[in-house]
């Protein structure tokens, strides 16, 4: 169960807070200005503290759809049998064609 | 006979409605009537959020690898011109996946689904062989065709097509006479081959008394205020709640102060504003008319119970299940005289024209203020209501599949063809044409997950930490050592894998690292597969929580997974924790509270999660499981590391010449060390001749203490700290000692207790249940948490020990890794 600060955080809200997670993460001198800020919004500091200590722990990878970009060394070994398949029948189609 | 159900009809939005329930109802009742025959159970991938609920469903009924999912790229719903050429995909692929599974004949629950959904349901694309039932609700759109087909193109070609596979079928199931009627009627289907199967309720639809407390929770949730007339079931026209409310309305106003019209269940909103508009017009005021929303099945019998009359106007049913639920719960049923609703309510005088609001009001008159015939209504309906069961249902339909299987005449498609052949239907038919590389991978892959190669199944071990980073935590060398175990051992019908994730790529990879050959080859993405199992047993909270939809995925796929908890420590006692420490743990453990066991390295930590649970509300279809097992702690056996430093001979030697305690665990607030230095400083101030020798790796919210440890006179004299050592010099120390102090105010098992009493080493530890458990009285046990006190223990302990009166550890009972790891699998059913 998510904590009740979670629950109630709005979607950009979180949007905004992930951008700043990952800012804050790529340029260090900034945590003191985030630090400042986090006085001022308690669900905003909780989050980044979350973030920060244990990872985009609420942020779950999503699950591939086929509007998700994939590479081929990110199939299974069996779906690039597969794929090679698919392939090598097209190019016979082709042929025949 | 092998018989494979497609069950998408509980998938997609029929699932709330009438078809949905039925769909579930007859697959339950072929399944415990199937006898020697084989029920497989197909799911479409594309509705996610349904799968578990409905492998939860048949949890006992059947065997979880007897439910089969399969993949394809969506999104398809027919609604979308755009998804034309990915359903067309989509419907091969169905169609070979079934075939797959070498099925003697095919059940589709329903057909007409996938319009507004991704639903795909086809007949006779690929496989032109196997024959296929399917089960004919009605034809209401064939024969209202003004009002369902003519105002939209995109629906009608999606229906008419529907109904070229409907005519494909090898028989046909119709849920009502009327059904079979229409059948015969509108599509000339062959007679012979259709059946009236009927419909039925499933048992808990009864008469129930509900207590004062009942009512009241109940009424209050929907917002009920009197007696109440009830009606259940969709919006669209012909379930005809307009003129319902025109005639509800035209009642004594006397009647409508009385009673109430209650809609129970989900309407959509707009069909809601609808509605209302009406009552408004025929000059209702608002209280009079109630919308419950979505309810659920113990509501709906509630609510049954509870309705002094129930009204069903539908003048279009394919069977009406709202009414033989409503007479099985004991209500008085009114409905109308059309279609199939006059046999399944078998009473002429609970009948009204639907299309006459004066007929209907004038029943629902007659009922509220007759009795005796409200009484009459209620005890017919529950003696019709006995004319109908699910076991009658599913036995006819099992007799005619096993006719239909006896007399097929062609042969079934060669299983190891059925993949050559989709993927030639797909190019032949031109559907890859123009297709991308990238729309090619997800449909490889999807391919791949139905029709994997055949192998053994596998049993993945998540050792992520331990390919990630290795922390050297006890939670790895407990990861080590079981893994280690279960690779030199593996369960009969099961290759161990270990496996790894990241929080930064979706999915889990096999690791080489345990392999005694290893590649170059990047580590591959697992392929799992109905059967297989997962086990998290190391610990990485971030890559769980990352990995969470991915996970529930392979669950769907019908994976079982199963995790490892090794404490509740950051919870229970946030203060000895960083900040964020407790809020990751309550995050992780949430996520992995979802899935099948959790498995706790000891009994006391299973009864504080179980605690822990009960504050929490996770949403789960099944019970939430639990068990317990015990760390091995036979250090030999594991994959110790290895290696000592220069200096080690001349400390071990320093180490004997003294009485030496030692102590084992990451330098962090819970683990006494502050108490237990503030003990020994005391004793060496008095003279006392003891070494303490301090085992662990700087850890948390220590800075002082380590600062102290690290400057302290005594270093290197009395006191000794190893940072980060090795298995095999932790064994020495341990061999040079002559007492083990387990200070920790808090442990998820107390692995250091077990490895003293190997080494014969007596114990002295703080009294907390998870010592207790693990040692029993095999250790001398102190309380509080002053220096002193521990000092006078120490104390009295070298005294008893210099008599050879203290208590010995050498009998306590403890477990290999061998041992614990059999323990853990037999617990997870795993052979």
């Amino acid at each position: 169960m998510k904590v009740p600060f979670i629950q109630t955080i709005t979607k950009s809200e979180k949007i905004i807070i992930q951008k700043c997670v990952v800012f804050v993460n790529k340029h260090p001198g900034f945590k003191k200005i985030a630090m400042w800020f986090m006085r001022f919004s308690p669900k905003f500091r909780q989050r980044l503290i979350s973030k920060l200590i244990n990872g985009p722990a609420d942020n779950e990878l999503s699950v591939n759809s086929s509007e998700h970009t994939i590479e081929l060394n990110e199939l299974t070994e069996d779906a690039r049998a597969i794929y090679r398949e698919l392939q090598s029948t097209i190019e016979h189609q082709i042929k025949s064609n | 006979m092998r018989i494979v159900i497609d069950l998408q009809g509980a998938q997609t939005e029929s699932r709330f409605r009438g078809v949905g329930r039925y769909s579930l109802s007859m697959a339950k009742a072929i399944i415990t009537n199937s006898k020697n025959h084989q029920v497989i159970i197909v799911l479409n991938s594309l509705f996610p959020d349904t799968i578990e609920s409905i492998r939860a469903y048949f949890d006992k009924l059947l065997p979880q690898e007897n439910i089969q999912v399969w993949y394809a790229p969506g999104p398809v719903l027919e609604l979308n011109f755009n998804n034309t050429q990915r359903r067309e995909i989509a419907e091969l692929t169905r169609e070979a996946f079934i075939a797959s599974l070498q099925p003697d004949i095919i059940y589709i629950a329903s057909l007409f689904e996938g319009f507004s959904d991704n639903a795909v349901t086809s007949i006779g694309l690929l496989d032109k062989s196997t024959p296929v039932c399917v089960t004919s609700y009605d034809l209401i759109p064939l024969q209202n065709p003004k009002l369902y087909l003519e105002p939209n193109d995109t629906y009608k070609k999606y229906y008419m097509k529907k109904l070229q596979y409907l005519s494909k079928a090898s028989l046909l199931f119709a849920i009502s006479e009327s059904s079979l009627q229409e059948v015969i009627h509108e599509i000339k289907f062959p007679k012979e081959l259709i059946t009236n199967t009927s419909g039925a309720v499933e048992s808990s639809f009864k008469q129930c008394t509900l207590t004062e407390q009942e009512s009241l929770v109940l009424i209050t949730k929907f917002n009920i205020q009197q007696p109440f007339i009830l009606y259940t079931g969709g919006a669209d026209e012909r379930k005809n709640l307009t003129r319902l409310i025109r005639a509800y309305a035209s009642l004594s106003t006397q009647l409508r102060e009385q009673h109430q019209l209650v809609f129970a269940g989900k309407i959509p909103p707009n069909n809601i504003i609808q509605l209302q508009a009406e009552a408004k017009k025929a000059g209702l005021t608002e209280g009079e008319l109630s919308f419950t929303g979505y309810i659920n099945d113990e509501e709906l019998i509630q609510l049954y119970n509870l309705c002094k009359l129930y009204v069903f106007p539908s003048f279009h049913e394919g069977f009406g299940l709202p009414v033989l639920e409503a007479m099985s719960c004991g209500a008085a049923v009114i409905a109308a005289n059309s279609t199939s609703l006059p046999e399944v309510i078998g009473n002429i005088d609970a009948l009204f024209d639907p299309f006459s609001e004066t007929d209907i009001a004038n029943k629902m008159t007659k009922v509220l203020l007759d009795e005796n015939l409200r009484q009459n209504l209620i005890k017919k309906g529950l003696k019709q209501a006995q004319k109908f069961s699910w076991d009658k249902s599913a036995l006819i339909a099992i007799e005619q599949m096993e006719s239909a299987v006896s007399t097929r005449s062609k042969k079934p498609l060669s299983p190891q063809n059925i993949k050559k052949q989709l993927l030639n239907a797909l190019v032949e038919r031109g559907l890859l044409n123009n297709y991308t590389d990238q729309q090619l991978y997800v449909l490889a892959q999807a391919l791949a997950n139905n029709h994997p190669k055949p192998r053994k199944k596998q049993l993945f071990i998540d050792v992520s930490e331990l390919v990630n980073g290795d922390a050297r935590t006890g939670v790895q060398r407990v990861t080590r050592s079981i893994l280690n175990e279960l690779l030199k051992n593996p369960p009969k019908e099961y290759d161990v894998k270990p496996v790894y994730g990241t929080h930064a790529e979706q999915g889990y990879r096999y690791t080489q690292k345990f392999n005694l050959q290893t590649s170059d080859i990047e580590d591959e993405f697992i392929q799992a597969r109905t059967g297989d199992i997962f086990i998290g047993l190391d610990l990485q909270h971030h890559v769980v929580c990352a990995q969470k939809n991915y996970l529930l995925a392979l669950r769907n796929r019908g994976v079982k997974i199963h995790f490892v908890v090794y404490d509740l420590l950051p919870i229970l006692m946030p203060k000895v924790f960083s900040v964020g420490a407790g809020q990751g743990h309550q995050q992780w453990l949430s996520v992995v509270t979802q899935f099948d066991t959790v498995m706790c390295i000891s009994h006391a930590v299973e009864k504080e999660l179980i605690d822990w649970r009960k504050t929490q509300t996770i949403k789960r279809h099944r019970d939430f499981q639990t068990a317990w097992f015990h760390l091995g702690a036979d250090i030999h056996n594991v994959l110790p590391s290895l290696g000592l430093p220069q200096n080690a001979h001349k400390i071990l030697n320093t180490l004997t010449k003294t009485p030496t305690f030692l102590m084992v665990g990451t330098i962090e607030p819970r683990k006494g060390h502050k108490q237990v230095l503030d003990a020994f400083e005391q004793l060496w101030k008095g003279g006392v001749a003891v070494n303490l020798a301090i085992v662990g790796k700087q850890g948390w919210m220590m800075e002082e203490t380590n600062k102290k440890l690290k400057q302290h006179l005594e270093l290197n004299k009395q006191l000794f700290w190893f940072e980060g050592i090795s298995d095999e010099y932790l064994e020495k120390v341990y061999g040079h000692s002559i007492c083990l102090i387990a200070a920790s105010e808090g442990e998820g098992f107390g692995l250091p207790l077990i490895e003293a009493a190997q080494h014969r080493m007596p114990i002295l530890a703080r009294d907390i249940p998870i010592f207790r458990e693990v040692a029993g009285q095999y250790a001398d046990y102190f309380k509080g948490s002053e220096g002193e006190v521990l000092a006078q223990k120490i104390k009295q302990w070298l005294e008893q020990y210099k008599q050879n009166k203290h208590l010995k550890s050498e009998q306590m009972s403890w477990m290999t890794w061998q041992q614990s790891a059999t323990q853990l699998l037999t617990k997870l059913g795993i052979n």
